[in-house]
């Protein structure tokens, strides 16, 4: 055993960063730096590369649950599907006699806007997955998505819009994204509203205390006509301003989307 | 290096394609304690995969960046403590 230390190991005890990572720290950083010009030079190219891991991502959640729901209440499960099997039928129906009520009315009207065909994408990546509000869809501009084209959930919700397109996948920036605003519409008669993104889904908008919006009243936004976004679910005043704020909850659950439609 | 670090490593990575946020910044942190600079790295992905022009400030890269400090703070304090 030596009397005194090896001056280099010494050295590479005390340095301020051990060799080894060093060299793994700068392959970490050329690869971020990597990252980050191609996000600069070629557009695209990270989301596009990126939809097989959010693929496998989606694909090993889904096995989670499967294996999961294993572990539950058989009768349980079976009673709640067939709740659930009942309340789609009747709410098929009520579609059905809403759709030809449309369809009476449009052609009173006269106004008969023209049926433009959805395309149907998957979320491969939703909150909390994603820590903005944005959705990954993996329908790009091959299917013939356009930046701008807005996305609607699970009976024709609307959701928000396209922000970015690849050939195979784009990113949607949602409505209620933080400090995004949206105008829109409250209550039966319609009153104007500017709603503000909180996040999550939810919304936030102010109006004048005399407007007479009450809990539960219906929120719209414009789109095909005005589309239902959500609903008031607390409305909180302060005396000494005139001014009430609203907050509204979203008809669709962002974090169980698994669907999207947009409209090219 | 060891099979603990690799692992941190590839799991800090994977992270923001398969976990909630919450998971992916608490991965990322025990992953800048082992490599301080993947902090930053995690960060930056989440901002290329997820921000959208409407929030312009990449947070996800800012806090990335301060994790790697904290990260490489850590690193040094458990250098120091522990005898090689």
């Amino acid at each position: 055993m030596p009397l005194f230390r090896n001056d280099n190991s010494y050295r590479r005890r005390n340095s301020l960063i051990p060799p080894g990572v060093f060299l793994g720290s700068g392959v970490i950083l050329f690869f971020a730096l990597l990252l980050v010009v191609l996000q600069f030079v070629v557009p695209g190219f990270v989301a596009r590369s990126a939809s097989p891991f959010w693929m496998l991502g989606n694909g090993l959640t889904g096995a989670t649950l499967g294996a999961t729901s294993l572990f539950g209440n058989s009768s349980e499960l079976t009673r709640e599907r067939n709740q659930y099997a009942d309340e789609n039928l009747a709410l098929h129906e009520e579609n059905r006699t809403l759709a030809a009520q449309i369809d009476d009315l449009k052609r009173l009207i006269g106004t008969t806007p023209e049926t433009s065909r959805r395309i149907l994408a998957g979320v491969l990546a939703r909150p909390p997955v994603s820590p903005y509000d944005t959705i990954i869809v993996d329908a790009g501009s091959t299917k013939g998505v356009h930046v701008g084209a807005i996305a609607f959930g699970p009976g024709g919700v609307p959701l928000g819009t396209m922000a970015n397109v690849t050939d195979v996948s784009a990113r949607i920036e949602l409505f209620s994204t933080g400090g995004r605003t949206t105008e829109g519409w409250v209550g039966d008669t319609r009153v104007p509203i500017t709603l503000t993104g909180k996040g999550a889904g939810v919304f936030e908008a102010t109006l004048p205390r005399d407007s007479g919006v009450a809990l539960n009243a219906v929120v719209y936004v414009p789109g095909p006509g005005a589309l239902p976004i959500g609903t008031v679910v607390r409305i909180d005043s302060n005396p000494s301003s005139p001014r009430d704020i609203i907050h509204i909850a979203p008809y669709a659950n962002l974090f169980s989307l698994t669907w999207v439609e947009i409209a090219p | 290096m060891s099979y603990s670090r690799i692992l941190a490593t590839i799991l800090a990575l994977i992270s923001p394609f398969v976990f909630p946020w919450v998971v992916t910044l608490v991965t990322a942190a025990l992953a800048s304690v082992v490599f301080p600079p993947l902090g930053i790295v995690v960060g930056i992905m989440m901002d290329i995969l997820y921000n959208s022009p409407a929030t312009g400030i990449p947070y996800a890269t800012i806090i990335g960046a301060l994790v790697s400090g904290i990260g490489y703070v850590v690193h040094q304090f458990i250098k120091t403590r522990i005898m090689e």
